[in-house]
């Protein structure tokens, strides 16, 4: 697993699990203390990012399609900063 | 536009979101008026939010060893450790149109109720956006309260923390740190930037005093409402009890994240 954790400029604390196989997200979780209406959302971003590449020109696309699929309001986190984890993340050894 | 008002004593953590659930249920078929709801904790116990992961946020050893209850709440935000403080949740059903539609502006309209119950004890407290109470001591303000709101079923269901005493030590055994290298500054930093009702007033006060005064506070932001004591509904008590069997004392919920 890899992992991240992220204080958002004027917001919550994000933290991204991740698993990769080939250069694609197999697991992802995303945890912290920030808000997300309605709630039940995350999972199905969760799921909806699996199997994305993980580069930011895709997630930004992905999260973005989420987003305009599924309308949600996020509070103390934003797409940028879960594309900036995911890749942080990814960055990481395995721990 | 009449409310209920609760008043249920400290009780179990699972019981505590039990309940908070069930009144939120029978707010929105419309069995139940909105509702008003000041309650504490016993034993002591952590909620984490939503979002976050039990085993990440809690040392559960801790837990343990203090006889600490820990339950993960409905609503996000971060993990509260529960201890010497006056909780509430208020559950207002949207159409009543008693807070503004927006979400940063409902958490505040609410809010406003805590800050004028805290005004009664002489203190000056302002809404922190998103979801903070900051009170003033001399030249700047500390957290005195945390919130959290959660929208279902056409109900809005905010609930939140007055903290009475705080032992910040203690807090930082059951909670974890994300660096043990930063652990000692957060202590301080909490230290320095939260305060309990009683320090800030400068006595000792009770929770019954500061439940007095936070109901007064809500009587006076919702002037147009009325406040009438009641109690739980048959149907809200059996919901509660299934909802903390089945939902909140369980490692599925719990531990999902």
């Amino acid at each position: 697993m890899k992992r991240a954790i992220y204080k958002v400029p004027n917001g919550k604390l994000l933290k991204i699990l991740l698993e990769e196989v080939e250069g694609k997200i197999t697991i992802l979780r995303i945890t912290g203390d920030f808000f997300m209406y309605p709630e039940e959302n995350i999972k199905s971003l969760e799921h909806f990012l699996t199997g994305c590449e993980l580069n930011k020109e895709k997630l930004d696309a992905k999260i973005k399609e989420f987003f305009e699929k599924n309308p949600t309001q996020l509070f103390g986190v934003d797409a940028d900063s879960l594309v900036l984890t995911i890749l942080n993340a990814n960055a990481t050894n395995e721990i | 536009m009449k409310f209920r008002f609760l008043q249920t004593g400290k009780l179990a953590a699972a019981e505590n979101m039990a309940i908070d659930e069930a009144v939120l249920e029978n707010v929105a078929s419309g069995e139940s008026a909105p509702t008003l709801r000041l309650y504490g904790w016993s034993p002591a116990a952590v909620s984490i939010g939503y979002f976050q992961s039990l085993e990440e946020e809690i040392d559960l050893m801790a837990c343990k060893r203090y006889g600490i209850d820990f339950v993960r709440r409905q609503t996000g935000g971060g993990a509260v450790f529960h201890d010497q403080e006056v909780t509430y949740s208020i559950h207002i059903p949207e159409a009543a149109a008693l807070v503004p539609s927006g979400i940063l502006e409902s958490y505040s309209k609410i809010c406003g109720g805590i800050i004028k119950g805290l005004a009664k004890f002489g203190l000056d407290a302002k809404f922190v956006p998103l979801n903070d109470i900051a009170v003033k001591r001399g030249e700047i303000f500390k957290k005195i309260s945390g919130n959290a709101q959660t929208r279902k079923k056409g109900v809005i269901l905010q609930h939140g923390t007055i903290l009475l005493k705080v032992d910040v030590d203690k807090m930082f055994e059951i909670l974890k740190v994300p660096s043990e290298k930063l652990k000692g500054k957060m202590i301080e930093n909490v230290k320095q930037g939260v305060v309990g009702l009683n320090d800030a007033a400068g006595r000792e006060i009770s929770f019954d005093e500061a439940l007095v005064s936070l109901k007064s506070g809500f009587e006076e932001e919702f002037s147009n409402c009325t406040f009438e004591m009641g109690a739980l509904g048959k149907n809200e008590k059996s919901l509660a009890q299934k909802l903390k069997k089945e939902k909140y004392i369980a490692d599925t919920w719990n531990k999902q994240r």
